[in-house]
């Protein structure tokens, strides 16, 4: 049996102009150009052995126009948010997102990158007003505007969230911005029993000890919810209150821990907890009704004793989000699929594989269950790539592409 | 006498006779929406109370080579439920179950026709609610909401329609059946299908069950409003409020002309010699709000407020925001018609455009009262005029016009909220580029290859063009729009 060998080029590019090159010289050789990002490069199908391999970088710090008195910023999608968030400091605002700093807007975007803080502010697709990308036939398409609201024409800037690269290459995106809080009130709570978190999850976000984002993990043989409350110190103090009020009536939940700190540096707290992924041989992204958070965690954690200490995770409860996965064996991936099999079959849940070890691709499929709107998915690519050329096969499943 | 449409029994045999529609003096309804300047008569309308019927009658329209106009309440304001073409209209209003509540998981599916505030009414005392608020709530489909991505009062904190939908089902012109998201889970895997869909019009298909987000009632408000004495300094205090990074749960504006009007149809008590009265709310955490109010007051005094009230007494409360909401009724005591635009300009270009937008009223010697919500920058000028007047009627088209031209000038959009229709499809070639316009056509016929459903609206089309004054459309090979 022959092995084909790869041909890789790597190709940069910093401008509009550069990409629409690219395409039309992808489509003149018949090459695809693959864009995985640097966090996901795992997530999906792998790319065809022949491609240009695409990075995007930005002129500067990226921000192509900040209109500050607006609210709005217009900013390169090569760039990354790291930069951004940066520059957007010098008037004191902010992209509230979870995500790495040396992640590109592009791929923040076509990946749906979220955490806890999308429960006050919302995730990509909540903070997306425009964005402008490179179509397969070359073409610049520049749907949406920079406006708050904005219904004229089709929303292909909200279709292009979570597409993973496969309808356009994006090249530019406007963003609602935030105020920077004043303080961000850190407190950790210990909760007896990660179950009961489902119980009382709704009635919590409806009162004032509803935080500006939640985690929930297990640390040192304890389980801990990580809460984050943005605002003045006046502000943060009251709910920190009113949070005291709720867990006294709760009973199973103690204050372990308060501390105010700044957004810059609770973001890269939170970011520094979440960098085991980065490294991780095996990562799964799941996402399962938010009442039952606690419930698959404990069941994570019950499971993790099987995959000697190696499997860590930690949930955002607030929209069902848990992430999971370490430096695991190919065989332990195996079982840990397995096991989330199990879980979505027996509840609505959704598992895409960001990572997963060499030798287990051909046994693991990236994504469980297929969408049911593969058929639109197809349709859509076929209209927006017909040549086939970004990302093919890494989701949507062709039923034909020129390579 | 001509015979009935033979489309009519095929439809009545999938919803019964009760189920259609088709005597001309019924019609009449269905021959505009809001937007009352372009009509166009359906040869029927059938009200299916299934996604199987849906689909079926899709599916019998068209066979008989018609077209396919999705309706949910009617409340639209730009001619995007009107058949301008021989066509049916397939209204989504008797598909009104609320199949769901999942207060754990916090989420509602609803069929297409449930009321926007019947749910929330359902769901009084749980502390959730659906939260977009738009003017026609009362009325308007949370389909038809989807359909148009209504906003409303509350979406420069809460978000519009599209933040609010997790899922949907949806029938395309084939007949078959698409669930996109329909898990009450709150997200998925691929391209974001309910996001395109939501603001689409209905012209990639009709829109039968959601998967709607419930989100936090609101439960602790401060209302203040501020009386000034040019549009500009209250334009002004709003893009102030709106640098100063607050984000209030509305603010509303109202400029002299319309105070007056609203003040002679219902007596508020609002000052009739103001030039403009800005309305705004914050909600949260009840400790804070108190100290969020002082900075607020403090903008509006450094533009010149006249006259600042806060209003805590939730009656006065009420009524403050009655007022608002009824401002477009209290239209029809001083108009015949009126033309509601609806652009969306950058916050701080407002003071700037309240003045042309007077300017450009000057220009065609008509009344522009403007009621909108300031704090997206969605402006709202309400052009009077009397529709059996054809000279008036083609001002106040030529003056909408030059409206929506100026917002695109200045960095906005011709529709923050109502949606493109056929009103302002003639603007979508000056907003978008040649190729953005292109590739929106290519969506639209991936779904529709046929050009069924709802052609020549939202998305200009190559085959119709709908020349808003003619009774019906204008079929050009090639298309003008």
């Amino acid at each position: 049996m022959t092995t084909t060998q790869a041909n890789i080029t790597p190709i940069t590019a910093q401008t509009p102009q550069a990409l629409q090159d690219l395409v039309q010289q992808a489509i003149a050789s018949r090459t695809p150009i693959v864009d995985y990002g640097i966090a996901h490069r795992g997530l999906g199908n792998p790319p065809p052995a022949n491609h240009y391999l695409l990075t995007q970088s930005a002129q500067g710090p990226g921000i192509l126009d900040h209109y500050d008195r607006d609210m709005t910023v217009r900013v390169a999608a090569g760039a990354t948010f790291g930069q951004i968030q940066q520059a957007l400091k010098a008037t004191n605002q902010c992209i509230p997102l979870d995500a790495d700093d040396d992640l590109t807007i592009g791929e923040i975007i076509t990946t749906n990158t979220y955490g806890p803080l999308r429960l006050t502010y919302g995730g990509p697709r909540d903070l997306l007003l425009g964005l402008h990308y490179i179509d397969g036939l070359g073409r610049n398409i520049q749907p949406g505007g920079r406006t708050v609201k904005n219904v004229a024409g089709l929303d292909i800037t909200r279709l292009m969230v979570g597409s993973l690269g496969e309808l356009g290459i994006i090249h530019q995106a406007t963003f609602r911005t935030y105020a920077i809080p004043e303080q961000v009130l850190a407190v950790e709570l210990s909760i007896d029993n990660p179950e009961r978190l489902g119980s009382f999850l709704t009635d919590w976000i409806i009162t004032d000890a509803r935080p500006a984002g939640m985690t929930l993990d297990h640390d040192n043989g304890q389980w801990i919810i990580r809460l984050a409350y943005h605002g003045k110190a006046t502000a943060c103090n009251s709910q920190l209150g009113s949070l005291q009020s709720m867990i006294e009536k709760l009973g199973g939940l103690q204050v372990l821990g308060t501390s105010p700190q700044t957004y810059e540096s609770y973001g890269q707290q939170m970011q520094a907890r979440r960098s085991w992924q980065r490294s991780a041989s095996a990562l799964i992204k799941l996402v399962v009704q938010p009442a039952s958070t606690g419930q698959m965690m404990k069941q994570i954690q019950a499971f993790a004793s099987k995959l000697e200490g190696k499997l860590k995770s930690w949930a955002s409860p607030a929209h069902g989000l848990i992430y999971l996965g370490g430096d695991l064996s190919s065989s332990q991936a195996l079982e840990l699929e397995g096991f989330i099999r199990q879980i979505i079959t027996q509840q609505s849940a959704i598992r895409s594989w960001i990572a997963r070890p060499a030798g287990s691709e051909s046994q693991i499929a990236p994504f469980d269950p297929i969408p049911s709107e593969m058929p639109l998915f197809q349709r859509l690519k076929n209209t927006m790539d017909p040549h086939g050329l970004f990302n093919p096969g890494r989701c949507i499943v062709q039923e034909q592409h020129q390579q | 006498m001509s015979h009935p449409h033979p489309v009519i029994a095929d439809l009545q045999s999938i919803v019964g006779p009760k189920g259609i529609v088709s005597d001309r003096q019924e019609l009449l309804v269905y021959e505009c929406d809001g937007f009352p300047i372009a009509k166009g008569m359906p040869v029927a309308v059938v009200f299916p109370t299934t996604t199987e019927q849906v689909s079926q009658c899709m599916k019998t329209i068209a066979r008989h080579g018609l077209a396919i106009v999705p309706r949910g309440s009617g409340t639209g304001l730009a001619g995007g439920c009107v058949a301008f073409e021989p066509g049916v209209i397939v209204s989504t209003s008797r598909m009104t179950v609320i199949e769901k509540i999942d207060i754990a998981n916090r989420y509602a599916v609803v069929q297409a026709g449930v009321r926007n505030l019947a749910l929330t009414d359902q769901l009084a005392g749980t502390g959730l609610h659906f939260s977009p608020d738009p003017s026609s709530q009362r009325a308007a489909s949370i389909g038809g909401n989807a359909a148009t991505n209504a906003g409303g009062i509350n979406t420069l904190k809460h978000g519009v329609t599209s933040n609010h939908i997790l899922g949907m089902e949806v029938v395309l012109t084939d007949g078959s059946i698409i669930n996109t998201r329909t898990t009450g889970l709150y997200d998925g895997i691929g391209p974001d299908i309910p996001g395109l869909f939501c603001g689409s019009e209905g012209v990639l298909g009709v829109i039968t069950r959601l998967w709607c987000r419930l989100v936090d009632k609101p439960k602790h408000f401060r209302t203040i409003y501020g009386v000034f004495e040019s549009t500009f300094d209250a334009c002004k205090t709003v893009a102030d409020v709106v640098a100063s990074g607050i984000v209030p749960t509305s603010m509303e504006m109202m400029d002299g002309a319309m105070i007056r009007v609203v003040e002679d149809a219902f007596h508020y008590g609002f000052p009739t010699d103001a030039q403009a009265l800005l309305l705004l709310e914050i909600d949260g955490v009840n400790q804070i709000l108190d100290e969020q109010l002082e900075d607020i007051i403090k903008l509006f005094n450094a533009n010149n407020a006249r006259d600042v009230k806060q209003c805590s007494d939730p009656v006065r409360r009420a009524e403050l925001w009655s007022a608002r909401k009824r401002a477009f009724g209290a239209i029809g005591r001083i108009s015949r018609s009126y033309c509601t635009q609806d652009a969306c300009i950058p916050r701080s270009k407002l003071p700037e455009a309240m003045d042309v937008i007077a300017g450009i009223g000057r220009k065609y010697g008509l009344k522009i009262p403007n009621v909108f919500h300031a704090g997206d920058g969605n402006i709202h000028p309400i052009l009077l005029f009397d529709e059996d007047k054809p000279e008036e009627v083609q001002k106040t088209l030529q003056a909408s016009e030059e409206i929506l031209e100026y917002c695109i000038s200045i960095g906005g959009t011709i529709t923050g909220e109502h949606g493109v229709g056929v009103e302002k499809l003639p603007l979508m070639r000056k907003l978008f580029p040649p190729d953005t316009i292109k590739a929106f056509q290519e969506i639209k016929n991936s779904f529709d290859p046929d050009q069924l459903i709802n052609d020549a609206k939202n998305v200009p089309s190559e085959k119709l063009y709908v020349e808003l004054l003619k009774p019906m459309a204008t079929n050009m090979a090639g298309g003008a729009g």
